[in-house]
């Protein structure tokens, strides 16, 4: 029960301590500088508030042995702001890398670096400003759940609960890391022994072109040598590396610097193919060839050759050893997962195939499962020659299992976290479930049965094609119109808030100290505004372009400029803008089509000057970063489910159809302020309603949240930036395909401006998915259409995960009653979603240290 | 009047989804198909014997896996692949087919197949959400919301005011004992078991009496209501923290608060 942790009579309750701020700081710095990393590797970013409050725990209850509840919230509060950011940043940031826009200038951050930095740190402070004025709507009336915040919470009230429920709550962290284990351990992975290939291939863990790759690696190791061609292909890299230095080390790169890059990289290009084919050529035993290995492989390799010694120590850096290594193509074997149980479809063969032989061990040749045959489709849709896994390291294919139509997916995740947020969200959850069940189990099976999808569709493919081109869209849009239609039905509450601390402002109440005064949140958001506009103003008269548009190289310093459709366009100098001035109206508008400036923005297109344009631009931005604020801390309260990636979407065609598609770096930059602030405002508000359910006072957790959450966007930032410069170093490339980063969010926010700049977005779905979700949420429940939204916009294995969770809820609560269900169940529901939190980051740090 | 309007939005959200789907989809036997670009593939052939031949001769070489044989020898392809521009050949190509639809990326209300179906399942939500925002209204209001019938009602279905006068009282008395009780333990040992039955049962009953109190009073008058309980509550909240900590006089303090809030929370409702 109680304990003297807490200073007793004479001393101060410990609330704000700097041994709390400090903690914070130093734990959220961690998860932020490592879960950066792993979000660009990976994908893989969680919210740091459970794990914050477990290590908290520990640290200053455990090791000080000082610390209080609230001082442990505290903690919690600074660590998970300082670690939330990072999933703003990572998710659009590294884009400019994917389209060439450059960071970093002769080694040095550039003033692009410093503007998205300051972005960020705008958008993380805004996010949290804005959404402090609706913290009383939202957790004092409408009672959001937060059912993380909850879980928190219960973490939090553990010591006073009672030994029963914090024994509880342990049983759920380590049933939780129980379930999830076989899940998360094959992201673990080691070199694959040579004896052991086979049995992979058959287990479909790996191709058969990974065996080829790893058996020739194997015979290059024995001879200690390697084909001619891959020398040449490790030189050619290093000739990229070198060339690509050169020029980045210089403060103006010369026109010579230029075509030495370009001419190496056109090089290796060529190289490479040489070398893959004369790789093939020489196979002993004509097997299959082989359609490519890294560019690691050939690095080691003249590595080796040439005896390289980088670090001066005597010992050659590889071996021919080293090349046993998954980064340099040798097979991955990983480790043991569900997938392992082996539970498959039963086999069923297929009439009139043509005889093959999967392993290439001799026709007719047979394998655990039976002879080699071709079979059905129902059982085997990647053709593989083996029936497909029921369930597999991350899902439970409930559908097949059941015997549900192909066009029906029914996925079940194996996520304890999602069961355990779903019961804490309890029956409002039930609607989110409603939605995935509306899209996966009648939209999608309709729109394929109908005919109204591809007819190179196939059954099984029909759920993925629909969610990508129905289901997010439309989601995306119920979420839109739900959202409004729930603001305006909460106008009258949030009225309410708001006057309540504008009187609290001039009031000397106790109570009216708990609130932060509106003048300072006013401060804040006018701040924040100003640097908005002075970023757009910025990009609007920045040139668009990165390269001269005569010679193609890179501008390091611009000598003239012109405006086009509302575009400046920069020239390296005055020759090459004479050029430009005698070429024909074809050939300029080619060019401008080259770089999508073809087009210009609506503001522009009404003949708006550049520095007006930059203010509606901001005035809309801060509108649409509080809105979306809103979205996202509704949806959070609502489900713990967050649509970051959704609104970033519909900030970067926002910013696009004003500003013009060609002014990219204006999108993502006010596209980073807004992933930022929006994944900050669902946090402020989350570590609020921690607040409350252990009596915190409001404006202390707000201050340090604000001044905290500035430093996670630079963390972050600096962060990449190392990251960047490494992977040029290594790969030559800064982000992306071809590093050991390659940043999959940011892949997908890049295609979606390719979209936006085809004009492929499917605006008129998003339209009918708001019309839909703004007249939903007219009835009696004003966030109908943002749940439903929301799990349209999902994927439906998650979903039905957290839908089991709330059946559970409802079941419990029926049989147990509701204050039994919410008194036992919580503790057990966020030991689930920690130990879930725990394992995952535990396993991805062992995958980090791996690479 | 619920079950109906529940009935039609669902009926309604399931034929607005359907007809939007097609929002970008055209009649191959529309004259305005003629001209469009597709963003997706329009009908499917199977592959012919020259590329099933092809693909067997290649797996023979090694130069595909068997998996990539089967799929080849089975994979259909487009007949018009995406960025065609449809004329008048492709297009009777595709009708011959049996090809239906063919999807582009501009977007016309005149070629919207079933436009007409969205504009009437629009409508059939709002219908639908009129129909159960009013069944909701009527359903509250025969639950009786005057408090003189409240105060028949068994404790379980305690009207708030109640509700609010059992907490206020709860907290009067733990004011009230605290300070005989014979040690500080004692004192602590109450706090978390008094406030602790609190939390879990009268304030939750209090929250979820809020259908009945936005009915009665509004929304406006509610949040007012709930804006000085949500100050009490963090009071109670804070109290019970503090005495988990083993820190009295914070409890106490928390506790004066809290018992200082609960005459206004009274005198809201």
């Amino acid at each position: 029960m109680a304990d003297a942790s807490g200073g007793g009579s004479g001393k101060k309750y410990r609330e704000v301590t700097l041994a709390a701020i400090l903690f914070g700081v130093i734990v959220g710095t961690i998860m932020n500088a490592a879960i950066t990393y792993a979000g660009l590797k990976i994908g893989f970013t969680i919210v740091g508030s459970a794990i914050a409050a477990v290590l908290g725990f520990g640290v200053l209850r455990g090791v000080l042995r000082k610390g209080t509840i609230l001082e442990v919230n505290i903690g919690q509060t600074v660590g998970s702001a300082v670690n939330t950011p990072n999933s703003g940043v990572i998710f659009t940031v590294p884009v400019l890398f994917l389209i060439g826009i450059p960071l970093v200038q002769a080694g040095t951050p550039n003033a692009n670096f410093w503007l998205i930095t300051l972005a960020c740190v705008t958008g993380a402070i805004l996010g949290g400003a804005f959404i402090i004025p609706l913290r009383k709507q939202m957790i004092d009336i409408e009672r959001l759940r937060f059912p993380s915040a909850t879980a928190v919470g219960a973490i939090l009230k553990s010591p006073g609960a009672g030994a029963a429920k914090s024994v509880l709550l342990v049983v759920g962290i380590v049933v939780s890391a129980l379930l999830a284990l076989p899940a998360q351990l094959p992201q673990i992975t080691s070199p694959a022994a040579l004896e052991d290939l086979d049995g992979l291939v058959f287990e479909e863990k790996i191709s058969y072109e990974d065996k080829l790759r790893t058996e020739m690696i194997a015979d290059w190791i024995e001879a200690g040598a390697a084909p001619e061609a891959v020398l040449e292909h490790g030189a050619a890299l290093e000739a990229v590396r070198v060339a690509r230095a050169v020029r980045e080390a210089a403060a103006s790169p010369t026109a010579a610097m230029n075509e030495a890059k370009r001419a190496a990289e056109e090089r290796l290009v060529e190289v490479r193919a040489e070398a893959i084919a004369a790789v093939n050529e020489g196979w002993a035993d004509g097997a299959h060839t082989i359609s490519g290995y890294p560019d690691e492989l050939a690095n080691r390799v003249l590595a080796i050759v040439s005896g390289a010694d980088a670090d001066e120590d005597g010992a050659a850096d590889f071996t021919w050893d080293s090349l046993r290594d998954t980064k340099a193509g040798w097979a991955a074997d990983p480790v043991w997962g569900y997938a392992d149980l082996g539970i498959r479809m039963g086999r069923e063969t297929q009439a009139d195939a043509p005889a093959v032989d999967y392993a290439f061990d001799g026709l007719g040749a047979a394998d655990a499962d039976g002879p080699d045959e071709v079979l059905t489709v129902d059982v085997d849709r990647d053709r593989g020659g083996r029936p497909d896994l029921l369930v597999d390291n991350v899902n439970i294919d409930v559908g097949r299992l059941i015997g549900l139509p192909d066009e029906m997916e029914l996925l079940i995740a194996i996520a304890p976290f999602a069961l355990g947020a779903g019961y804490l969200t309890g029956k409002a959850g039930l609607f989110v479930l409603a939605g995935g069940v509306l899209a996966y189990l009648v939209l999608n099976p309709i729109v394929y049965g109908l005919g109204l999808m591809p007819a190179t569709v196939e059954a099984h493919q029909a759920a993925d094609y629909g969610f990508a081109a129905i289901n997010r869209p439309l989601g995306i849009g119920l979420l839109l119109g739900g959202a409004l239609a729930g603001v305006v039905a909460s106008f009258p509450a949030i009225r309410e808030a708001l006057k309540s601390i504008a009187v609290s402002s001039v009031a000397k109440t106790k109570s009216a100290s708990d609130e932060l005064g509106l003048k300072v949140l006013i401060a804040a958001v006018l701040g924040a505004f100003l640097f908005l506009f002075v970023a757009a103003d910025f990009t609007a008269t920045k040139p668009i372009n990165v390269n001269d548009p005569v010679t193609g190289y890179p501008i390091a310093q611009t000598a003239e400029r012109i405006e086009a459709n509302g575009y400046a366009i920069a020239f390296e100098s005055a020759e090459t803008f004479a050029t430009w001035e005698s070429w024909t109206d074809e050939q300029r508008e080619g060019y401008l089509e080259s770089i999508q400036a073809d087009r210009e923005g609506l503001l522009s297109a009404l003949g708006l000057p550049a520095h007006v344009r930059a203010l509606i631009i901001a005035l809309i931005g801060a509108g649409w970063i509080w809105f979306a604020g809103i979205i996202i801390a509704q949806c959070t309260g609502m489900t713990d489910w967050s649509p970051i990636s959704g609104m970033a979407l519909i900030t970067v065609v926002l910013v696009m159809m004003l500003a013009g598609v060609g002014d990219q770096l204006g999108a993502i930059m006010i596209g980073a302020a807004l992933c930022v602030a929006i994944t900050c405002a669902a946090d402020m508000m989350a570590d609020l309603k921690t607040g409350y359910i252990v009596g915190a006072v409001p404006k202390r957790q707000q201050i340090v949240e604000l001044i905290a959450t500035g430093i996670g966007p630079v963390i972050s930032m600096l962060v990449l930036l190392l990251i960047a410069q490494a992977n040029v170093e290594k790969f030559g490339v800064a982000m992306g395909p071809g590093t050991d980063t390659t940043a999959p969010q940011a892949q997908a926010l890049q295609a979606v401006i390719t979209g936006v700049q085809g004009g492929d977005m499917p605006y008129v779905l998003y339209g009918a998915g708001a019309l839909m979700g703004a007249l939903l949420g007219i009835g009696s429940f004003s966030g109908l259409g943002v749940l439903v939204g929301l799990s349209m916009y999902l994927p439906m294995n998650y979903i039905a995960t957290y839908g089991v969770g709330c059946v559970i809820a409802i079941v419990v609560a029926k049989l147990k009653g509701p204050r039994w269900a919410e008194e036992w169940g919580v503790p057990l529901a966020a030991g689930f979603i920690v130990g879930d939190a725990l394992l995952g980051l535990g396993v991805n740090f062992v995958v980090l240290l791996q690479s | 009047m619920r079950l109906i309007g529940n009935l039609l939005l669902v009926v309604c959200l399931i034929t607005g989804c359907l007809s939007a789907a097609t929002a970008y989809l055209t009649r191959t036997s529309s004259p305005a198909a003629a001209g469009l670009e597709l963003t997706e593939p329009a009908g499917a052939i199977e592959p012919d014997e020259a590329a099933k031949a092809a693909a067997m001769a290649a797996y023979e070489r090694r130069e595909i896996t068997a998996s990539e044989l089967v799929s080849a020898l089975e994979t259909s392809k487009p007949l018009a692949a995406p960025g065609t521009e449809l004329g008048e050949a492709e297009l009777e190509t595709l009708r011959a087919s049996g090809v239906s639809y063919v999807e582009s990326k501009t977007f016309s209300f005149a070629r919207w197949p079933h436009g007409w179906a969205f504009g009437l399942s629009a409508l059939g939500l709002l219908a639908g959400s009129l129909l159960v925002r009013a069944g909701t209204r009527r359903a509250i209001a025969a639950e009786g919301l005057a408090p003189s019938r409240d105060a028949q009602l068994p404790e379980a279905e305690a009207s708030p005011e109640r509700i609010v006068e059992t907490i206020a009282s709860a907290l009067e008395t733990l004011h009230r004992e605290a300070p005989s009780m014979s040690s500080d333990q004692e004192r602590l040992k109450a706090i978390i078991t008094r406030l602790g039955a609190l939390q879990r049962d009268a304030i939750p009953r209090f929250i979820e009496s809020r259908p009945r109190l936005v009915a009665r009073l509004g929304l406006g008058r509610y949040a007012e209501i709930m804006d000085v309980f949500a100050a009490m509550e963090r009071k109670i909240n804070r109290a019970w923290s503090a005495a988990a900590d083993g820190h009295l006089p914070e409890s106490q303090a928390a506790l004066d608060d809290a018992v200082a809030m609960a005459p206004g929370v009274r005198a809201k409702l």
